[in-house]
């Protein structure tokens, strides 16, 4: 994957005492330690990369406000995902009514043609768009995150066997609409 | 005709996987599936390789953005508890300027005195007719209307579900009936300028609870959910 490597649980936890001790740097190597993982969570839930990188600016702002409260009962990255994974489903929700959709669909009538590998696959796109917040939530944990299937539980606060009945069933409807999709 | 769910757990297994003698072994055993793992292993391809195409963004310089919550809420609180000073005070002076019980107690002179009814064990006593406080209840100020249509920010960062739902429905000043069934499991809870009908909405989504509301001041909260999707089912994978 292209994500940085994140910290070990043992180096989060120092990075945050120093930050509840006042050290603002600590939240810094944080904020750089975790930021393209959290921005590829809320790019997944969103699709919009601006509107991603907005709400990842408030995710570490909520974060940033909320990490003296943390009570050290589960890893900082379990914590911070779960901010984020609600943090994005939250705002998706706001940003559903938007004129989203006609962007896509124009997308859909003239789909520019792929260059490269490097360039997102609109089918993808336009799939998982059709997607619930929720959906969309923990296919990125699962497949783009690469998180096992207790991490994502515990990132949504939910047990393994909701967090396995979620992702079957998320997969399945992805994969109906990702195949409705006409191949280019 | 539908695949098994053992076989179509294998396909996942094996798509995500993605090894070649899984593939083989899988075609040799089930040739009839073959286009669908092949289906599969597309698909999960496809996903995986749009998770490699995050652009690659410089991480912006993080600065900490003050919250803005709506106060009103707690202004109204205070106006409330002002008022209640107010209204208890003018009881208590009342109460403490009653004249002493006299054989020929003084006429008093005002239209709002309401007697109170002495018990009968003193009946051989002169009544005396008692004055609670001078303010006649018509005239107070009717308590604030609550505005359902107000938008609040609302972060709790872990809390029970039941007090996450009180404390949704207190800040727009509604009272909230749990019917019991409701599982009451650690929520959290961040919400950014939304009615507290729709905060219980989207929580109710993600806990199997649908609200709804009961007059102006009350809502209830049934552990029933119209979504179609029943979100926190606990089923097995098959």
């Amino acid at each position: 994957m292209i994500y940085e490597s994140a910290g070990s649980f043992d180096e989060d936890t120092i990075l945050v005492e120093r930050f509840v001790a006042g050290d603002q740097a600590a939240f810094e190597t944080l904020y750089a330690r975790y930021y393209t993982r959290v921005f590829n969570l809320a790019r997944g839930v969103l699709i919009d990369p601006e509107e991603a990188a907005d709400a990842t600016q408030e995710i570490f702002a909520l974060v940033y406000r909320n990490l003296p409260k943390f009570n050290r009962q589960s890893k900082f990255s379990t914590w911070l995902f779960r901010i984020s994974v609600n943090r994005a489903i939250q705002e998706s929700r706001k940003r559903r009514f938007r004129n989203k959709t006609l962007e896509l669909d124009q997308a859909a009538e003239h789909p520019a043609p792929p260059q490269g590998g490097d360039e997102p696959d609109p089918r993808v796109q336009l799939a998982m768009e059709k997607l619930a917040p929720q959906d969309r939530a923990i296919i990125t944990l699962f497949y783009w995150q690469e998180l096992s299937l207790q991490e994502i539980a515990d990132s949504m606060s939910i047990n393994l066997n909701a967090a396995k009945t979620r992702l079957y069933r998320a997969r399945e409807r992805f994969r109906q609409y990702f195949e409705q999709e006409p191949e280019l | 005709m539908p695949i098994p769910p053992d076989v179509d757990e294998l396909m996942w297994a094996i798509a995500e996987n993605d090894t070649p003698d899984a593939v083989y072994d899988f075609e040799h055993r089930f040739p009839k599936y073959q286009q669908e793992l092949m289906r599969r292993i597309k698909t999960v391809q496809a996903l995986r390789a749009q998770g490699k195409t995050a652009p690659s963004r410089e991480i912006p310089v993080f600065q900490a953005r003050p919250v803005i919550i709506d106060r009103k809420p707690i202004q109204w609180l205070g106006y409330g508890a002002v008022c209640i000073a107010v209204i208890s005070t003018a009881v208590l002076a009342a109460t403490r300027n009653q004249p002493t019980p006299d054989p020929k107690p003084a006429p008093i002179n005002t239209t709002i005195v309401r007697p109170q009814v002495v018990p009968e064990i003193q009946s051989n006593q002169p009544r005396v007719p008692q004055a609670t406080a001078p303010i006649d209840p018509a005239k107070l100020p009717p308590p604030p209307r609550p505005d359902q249509s107000k938008k609040y920010d609302a972060v709790i960062e872990v809390a029970k579900l039941h007090d996450a739902i009180q404390m949704i429905a207190q800040i727009s000043g509604v009272s909230v009936t749990i019917a019991p069934g409701l599982e009451n499991p650690d929520v959290q809870v961040n919400f950014t300028q939304m009615t507290a009908m729709e905060m219980l909405t989207a929580l109710g989504k993600d806990y199997a609870f649908t609200p709804i509301i009961n007059g102006e001041r009350e809502i209830l909260i049934l552990p029933v959910k119209d979504d179609a999707e029943p979100a926190n089912q606990e089923n097995e994978l098959h």
